[in-house]
């Protein structure tokens, strides 16, 4: 009120609305449209109710009009200005909060002049760039030297539309920081934003996995080392086997059968019956010797996988097992089509010897039967040999596939024990199964699954593939 | 031809008799290790006496041996001028594929595994004898 009256000869008559628009506008930037409105009534009343110096005109009403409405227009935008800009702020410091928040990062914003306009996060603190210190000033002005080149650099290259991440030292900490380009609505790019991260740790625990896995490797190759030593040994044993325990075999058989020549007079039928036996003991011995030998050999021979036509496989070892036993009348009945992935001289060896035993076994038979096939549906392919042949105790059945494990009398039936052992380890080296299913006197039936189809699939995709 | 020399390469004593009652009446030379049967071939050494031109019709050998191995000597034979073309074959107790590939590898003509039943390897001998010294068209002197 008193400014109206200091100003009145300054300003004229008009003073007082001139006044009362402005005392409207600061009240409504300062408490918004409510004390605006209140201001505007206040300053109608003051021109009205005051000491009027003479009678309202129809033109003092006009203009009496005219001041209430751009006086609340005025009241209005004001209010609204001061919401959007405490909205604004509220934003602002929203997303200030959730930088500052963000665990372990630091946030830096520049504009296209590489000045910073938002600095935030607890990293930027730890790094020394407050938002006081750093706020509002070029990146010339906070950096030195080559971290100054080095940053403006990775922030121009975010303004030209580049994303990417840097990592560099501070006081001894690894610290990433991924440069991204802010653009507004229209795509347009205002701004680069650095997000650091202090990944000291995270680098550490990778180094640290890093050098474990390291670790495990050479750990992993010494043992290959030592097992290829041991496997080499296995082999020398095995050749020296064949060698050295086959030599003083030769001579017992030898010298047995010189004695019987040159002194078999002296010593008589009883002393040539010894001899016999001695020769076949030493004989029998070889046998277990060479049993032993292929077994080794099937263990060390590295796989080879590919399709193997089983059938025909069983089909030659039904010709060779005719042709060996020409005084017995022997039915083989081989499935045709029977295919598996595998290694064929293991699998034959394994067919063989399974073939072998049901031609042993069916001796006593006038008629043998010996069938190879595989059985119907299942998940996965199951062959059997079967014989109807002396079969066994399936009480006696987990001895079966042990090494010199046999389940009748070496006098009925001969053999080394050692051919069951090798089908069992040619069947576990394809990753199958093998078991048997029998009765005393009533034939038995061999049976083996080769595995899980999809892996022999991908062995053999990998062995075509070498080729 | 029953004047014809066999070279039989072994160093167990037991073989050697052994063989030498299954080759009977066959003209045999033993050499006990692979340097002693060289210097017979060759003709140096202990035996540098002897017509070095007479070479065996036969030549048996093991494949283990003391000091120079089996293999080692079939191949200083292949290496050699003289001795390139005599006809070695190999009398093993291995039945190694890798033995019988690298005795193949260095020219040995034929490859038998030596039987424990000596009576069958006394028929073996008798055979190797019939082929190599009988029907064998032996090489020509090389060198």
């Amino acid at each position: 009120m008193a400014a109206r009256f200091a100003l009145t000869p300054v300003l004229g008559d008009k003073a007082p609305r001139i006044l009362a628009l402005l005392a409207v506008v600061i009240s409504a930037r300062c408490g918004g449209v409510g004390p605006g409105l209140l201001a505007v009534a206040g300053g109608i009343a003051s021109t009205w109710l005051l000491p009027r110096p003479h009678a309202i005109g129809s033109d003092e009403f006009v203009s009496m009009l005219l001041f209430i409405g751009v006086a609340l227009i005025v009241s209005l935008m004001c209010g609204q200005l001061r919401n959007a800009l405490r909205r604004t702020e509220e934003s602002e410091a929203r997303y200030r909060g959730i930088c500052s928040n963000l665990p372990g990062t630091g946030v830096f914003v520049v504009d296209r002049d590489l000045r910073y306009v938002a600095v935030a996060g607890p990293l930027a603190a730890r790094l020394g760039y407050s938002r006081e210190a750093v706020e509002g000033r070029l990146l010339s002005e906070v950096l030195d030297g080559s971290r100054y080149a080095q940053a403006r650099e990775q922030f121009q290259r975010a303004l030209d539309g580049g994303s990417h991440f840097y990592e560099s030292r501070h006081d001894g900490r690894l610290i990433s920081v991924q440069y991204v380009p802010l653009r507004d609505e229209s795509g347009a790019i205002f701004a680069a934003m650095g997000i650091c991260q202090d990944i000291t740790e995270h680098r550490r625990a990778e180094d640290d996995a890093r050098r474990l896995n390291e670790d495990l490797e050479l750990r992993v190759r010494d043992r290959t080392m030592r097992l290829e030593a041991a496997n080499q040994e296995l082999e020398a044993f095995a050749y020296s086997v064949s060698h050295d325990l086959r030599a003083p075999l030769r001579g017992i058989d030898g010298w047995a059968d010189a004695l019987r020549e040159d002194l078999g007079d002296v010593i008589g039928d009883k002393g040539r019956q010894y001899l016999e036996r001695i020769r076949s003991e030493a004989q029998r011995m070889a046998l277990l010797i060479d049993g032993l030998l292929d077994l080794s050999r099937l263990t060390r021979a590295e796989m080879r996988w590919m399709p193997v036509d089983l059938s025909a496989l069983a089909g030659r070892h039904a010709e060779r097992l005719a042709e060996a036993n020409p005084g017995r009348r022997i039915t083989f009945v081989v499935q045709p089509g029977l295919t598996a992935e595998g290694d064929p001289r293991l699998l034959e060896a394994a067919i063989g010897n399974l073939m072998e035993n049901a031609v042993k076994f069916t001796g006593p038979r006038a008629e043998a039967t010996i069938e190879v096939g595989q059985r119907a549906g299942g998940t996965e392919a199951e062959f059997y040999v079967r014989d109807n042949g002396v079969g066994f105790e399936m009480s006696h059945s987990s001895r079966l596939f042990g090494a010199f494990q046999r389940l009748h009398k070496t006098s009925e039936f001969p053999g080394t024990g050692i051919g069951l052992a090798t089908v069992a380890r040619v069947i576990r080296r394809h990753g199958g199964r093998v078991w048997a299913d029998a009765r005393k006197g009533e034939g038995a039936t061999f049976r083996f699954t080769l595995g899980p189809l999809d892996r022999k699939t991908l062995h053999g995709r990998q062995n075509h593939s070498a080729d | 031809m029953a004047g014809k020399t066999i070279l039989l390469i072994e160093d167990n004593p037991s073989d050697i008799e052994l063989a030498r009652r299954a080759f009977g009446k066959s003209r045999l030379m033993v050499a006990e290790d692979g340097e002693e049967a060289l210097d017979y071939l060759w003709g140096r050494g202990r035996h540098a006496e002897r017509d070095a031109t007479d070479l065996p019709a036969l030549t048996l050998l093991d494949l283990k041996l003391p000091g120079v191995s089996g293999l080692e000597v079939l191949h200083r034979i292949r290496e050699n001028e003289k001795t390139r073309r005599i006809p070695v074959v190999i009398l093993s107790s291995s039945s190694e594929e890798s033995d019988i590939a690298a005795a193949y590898d260095l020219g040995a003509n034929s490859y038998i595994r030596k039987p424990v039943d000596f009576q069958k390897f006394t028929r073996s001998v008798e055979q190797l004898v019939t082929y190599w010294l009988r029907l064998n068209e032996p090489p020509p002197a090389a060198g």
